[in-house]
């Protein structure tokens, strides 16, 4: 209700001068019509603004939406750093700043070191450090930078996972190790990146390096302890993946005995990917958590026949125990690298006039899906950008349809597939607005070439190469920030952005919306209108996640790591070459300009007004 | 013939000062543990070959382990200065200057010796009732030998070998392990890296080429020296020292019983 309250104020925000007794008038009908059709968050992960950001996603949710709104449309213009802090590192920064009990909290790339700053004295000053001290040789096993995309906080502990593949446990008051557990083995391609999420008293982490053949999971921890308590693997037998009695996913295509051993030739499971890097949500009221694997193994498709179950789709399961509960395939037989990691938004909303409990994810393939989330049914798959080598979800069987004259294959150039492999957005997550009820999108607008001409070589031997070329959709810009109304199904507004955004999206209730940009520039805009109404240069490229918070002494706060790097910007941070178009995967000539526009660098900014 | 030398020595001083910051060393980065190519240890042919090179230059060969570890590779290692030269390099390459290669190889089948299996070509009957063991990359079409079976589907018996992302025993040694024990029937390898191995088992294996190339792809590959695309001295440099210690390279590549064509 009170997020209810605060929206309808925004309905009326605009014209400043309105009579404050036309609004009294006019709100209860205005506000009951907006209330029915704008969606929510379920109502058992709702709760008042405590003006801390204690996980990445901000809550189970993962809105990244605050309640705090001095900072507004209206005064967003006087917005000025209150402090900075560099960890001195230079490769891509992708963590979430995080806040609980006046402490911020983040992790750099490799050396994955956590850094704990003391709000309450002036300048925020480090309050500890600690130092994991990953293997240096783990750094080149990930496969787009030895990214971490961040920390999280549970009863007094802070958890993360380190690129050579252990997750820690840090007490958040004096940052001692609680325990440290190795989970992976790095010289396999194994290591890890992605933020975990702790649910129910255990940390839930998983693995990077489908690239390399290895076999994804997800692992729960015992938040007290870091003992296993449970592993779901995304291959294999249904007793590996942990399907049983409970699974029971909407689509038949989704159904079977033993699924991840039978939808691919022989042993391939084994080294099929299926990797766990990317977000979690949770559901209380029906406890389940839902996240999505990565791209199989290898990409060379013809040695893969099958499905390849269970890469590149969503799990429902079972926090305590891991079960299976449904399993939805958004990409069955990837043929474009298009794991499906990104975030889960979970809302409450009107879907053909019914209240539904859904899952909201703009995806990777460049549509955004809509899943109920209690049976895994797709209600919608929307593009959101230009996309010609898949033509749609058949929505009775829930197959993804591809166009055939798009696939790539050895000996064959196949020109404008759209959209890239990194997809028209990778991992960087969106923000839903509890104010307005819409998604805000950080994106790409790319299409890109393929051949297989170029000649590899790997340690002495030589293998065929692809030459992929990445470059600007329609339109001619290469990104795109966008507010999408997941009732109405549509853009409401975008702002074409020069290059692909790789920055994460945080909305307010100052009707506010913060993002970044390869180029380094942190924006505010107008979550209505899409203005953008304040922006800040920083050192360096931003493709880290904005967070907001209130401050100890009582004022908000909006906090982001700049620093270039991950797949998109390991041309700058890795010194790739240019001029070599297919350097980094594809993106040497996507963003070739960058090198001439940012640096390296890394710092973490934190703004507020001036006070 | 003395005024030449001299030239080229000259040449050398001003190109790998400055490189490498001493006069006096031709630096050559090594992955650290892949025999028989090289290790840190300087036991690989790879390691003997740039021995021979650096005596004929005049220069101190110093070895700078380094595994191949993602798209930066190249910036870290001749970019960087970090080293004047990368060995084992096949002929069209991007983004590096390829020598004028010193040997010629391609891919070979193994397959115990006692199994008489004379497997010659992608399209013998034979190979669909066969577990087959070829190295990966993951990335891209991949390599010659997972390309010709993917495009078959003779994948039912196939068994991939990650090549990248793995530290450890190198990836002809694993294979060649499991062909003599029985995992698998039949492994196509890429030659310098069976041949070693094979020659090991003391005629308990045979190796055989593989055809030249299949369905537009080639199965053979010119090897040289990479060095930074701007150092046309020092690829000059080496092209004359590799073609003056051609037999002497010659008997390092019989010795470790790499499969050349002429």
């Amino acid at each position: 209700m009170q997020n209810d309250y605060r929206g309808w104020m925004r309905l009326f925000s605009r014209p400043r001068i309105w009579p404050a007794v036309l609004v009294l008038t006019i709100a209860p009908s205005a506000w009951a019509a907006d209330a029915t059709s704008r969606p929510s968050v379920p109502a058992a992960i709702a709760a008042p603004e405590d003006g801390t950001w204690s996980m990445p996603a901000k809550n189970y949710a993962s809105t990244r939406y605050s309640g705090l709104e001095e900072i507004n449309r209206e005064n967003v213009g006087q917005l000025k750093v209150a402090f900075t802090f560099s960890p001195g590192t230079t490769k891509g920064q992708e963590s979430a700043p995080i806040v609980v009990d006046n402490t911020l909290y983040f992790v750099g790339p490799y050396p994955n070191v956590l850094y704990a700053l003391d709000l309450t004295q002036p300048g925020a000053p480090m309050k500890w450090k600690y130092e994991p001290k990953p293997e240096a040789s783990a750094q080149g096993e990930a496969c787009c930078e030895s990214v971490n995309r961040g920390p999280t906080y549970s009863n007094g502990r802070i958890f993360y996972a380190t690129v050579d593949g252990h997750a820690v446990a840090v007490d958040a008051k004096t940052g001692a190790e609680a325990w440290k557990v190795k989970l992976t083995d790095y010289t396999k391609g194994e290591t890890m990146t992605m933020a975990p999420l702790v649910v129910k008293g255990k940390v839930l982490v998983g693995n990077s390096g489908g690239e390399f053949g290895v076999r994804g999971w997800l692992t729960a921890l015992d938040e007290k302890t870091g003992k296993l308590v449970w592993r779901a693997y995304s291959t294999g037998p249904d007793s590996d993946v942990l399907i049983g009695p409970e699974y029971k996913p909407f689509y038949d295509m989704d159904r079977g005995k033993d699924l991840g051993v039978s939808t691919w030739p022989a042993d391939a499971w084994q080294q099929g990917g299926g990797s766990v890097w990317g977000w979690i949500s949770y559901d209380p009221e029906l406890n389940l958590i839902y996240y999505g694997t990565s791209n199989p193994s290898p990409w060379n498709d013809s040695v893969r026949p099958g499905d390849n179950k269970f890469s590149d789709g969503i799990f429902a399961r079972d926090p305590d125990t891991g079960a299976a509960h449904w399993f939805y395939q958004i990409g069955p037989h990837d043929l474009y690298d298009h794991d499906a990691v990104n975030e889960n938004i979970l809302l409450d909303m009107d879907v053909g006039g019914k209240p539904r409990k859904v899952i909201v994810r703009p995806e990777r393939n460049g549509m955004i899906y809509v899943w109920d989330r209690t049976t895994g049914e797709v209600l919608s798959a929307d593009p959101y950008v230009h996309i010609n080598s898949t033509k749609g979800v058949d929505m009775k069987t829930g197959r993804l349809i591809y166009d055939d004259g798009k696939r790539p294959m050895p000996g064959k150039v196949v020109r404008d597939i759209c959209p890239t492999a990194p997809g028209a957005k990778d991992w960087n997550p969106s923000a839903f607005s509890e104010s307005t009820g819409l998604l805000y999108i950080p994106h790409n607008n790319m299409c890109m070439d393929w051949e297989s001409t170029s000649v590899g070589y790997i340690a002495g031997t030589p293998y065929v190469g692809a030459d992929v070329k990445y470059y600007a959709g329609p339109g001619g810009n290469r990104g795109e920030f966008c507010a999408w109304d997941p009732v109405a199904r549509k853009k409401v507004w975008s702002i074409p952005e020069e290059f692909p955004l790789w920055s994460g999206a945080a909305a307010t209730a100052g009707g506010l919306v913060f993002y970044g940009t390869l180029d380094g520039w942190f924006k505010a805009v107008d979550d209505s209108s899409g203005k953008v109404l304040w922006r800040f240069k920083t050192d360096s490229g931003i493709i880290g996640q904005p967070t907001v918070f209130r401050g100890p002494d009582g004022h908000q706060y909006v906090a982001i790591l700049s620093g270039i790097g991950g797949w998109a910007g390991a041309m700058v941070s890795n010194d790739l070459d240019p001029r070599d178009a297919t350097a980094g995967n594809g993106w040497g000539s996507a963003v070739a300009d960058l090198k001439r526009r940012v640096a390296k660098g890394g710092t973490l900014y934190v703004f507020s007004l001036p006070h | 013939m003395y005024f030449r030398f001299l030239t080229s020595a000259v040449i050398l001083i001003a190109c790998c000062a400055a490189a490498s910051g001493g006069p006096l060393e031709f630096r050559v980065c090594v992955e650290p543990d892949n025999m028989p190519f090289s290790n840190a240890r300087g036991e690989g042919f790879e390691n003997r070959i740039a021995k021979v090179v650096a005596a004929d230059l005049g220069r101190t060969l110093v070895l700078v382990p380094i595994a191949q570890h993602g798209p930066a590779f190249f910036r870290q290692t001749l970019g960087s200065g970090r080293c004047d030269a990368l060995l084992a390099m096949p002929k069209g390459v991007d983004n590096v200057l390829v020598t004028a290669p010193y040997y010629k190889s391609g891919w070979v089948f193994v397959t115990r010796s006692d199994r008489k299996l004379d497997i010659e070509s992608f399209d013998d009957t034979r190979l669909a009732a066969l577990k087959v063991g070829v190295p990966v990359v993951g990335s891209g079409p991949d390599t010659p030998p997972l390309v010709a079976l993917g495009k078959r589907g003779l994948i039912g018996g196939l068994t991939r070998y990650p090549i990248s992302g793995v530290q450890g025993e190198p990836v002809g040694a694993r294979l060649i392990t499991d062909v003599r024990e029985g995992r698998i029937d039949l492994a196509v390898v890429w030659g310098p890296a069976a041949g070693y191995f094979v020659a090991q088992d003391d005629g308990a294996m045979t190796l055989r080429f593989t055809p030249v190339a299949d369905r537009g792809v080639s199965f053979r590959s010119s090897i040289g020296m990479a060095v930074a695309k701007r150092n046309t001295l020092l690829r000059d440099a080496l092209n004359s020292a590799l073609a003056r210690s051609h037999n002497e390279i010659a008997e390092i590549l019989a010795a470790y019983h790499v499969p050349v064509e002429p």
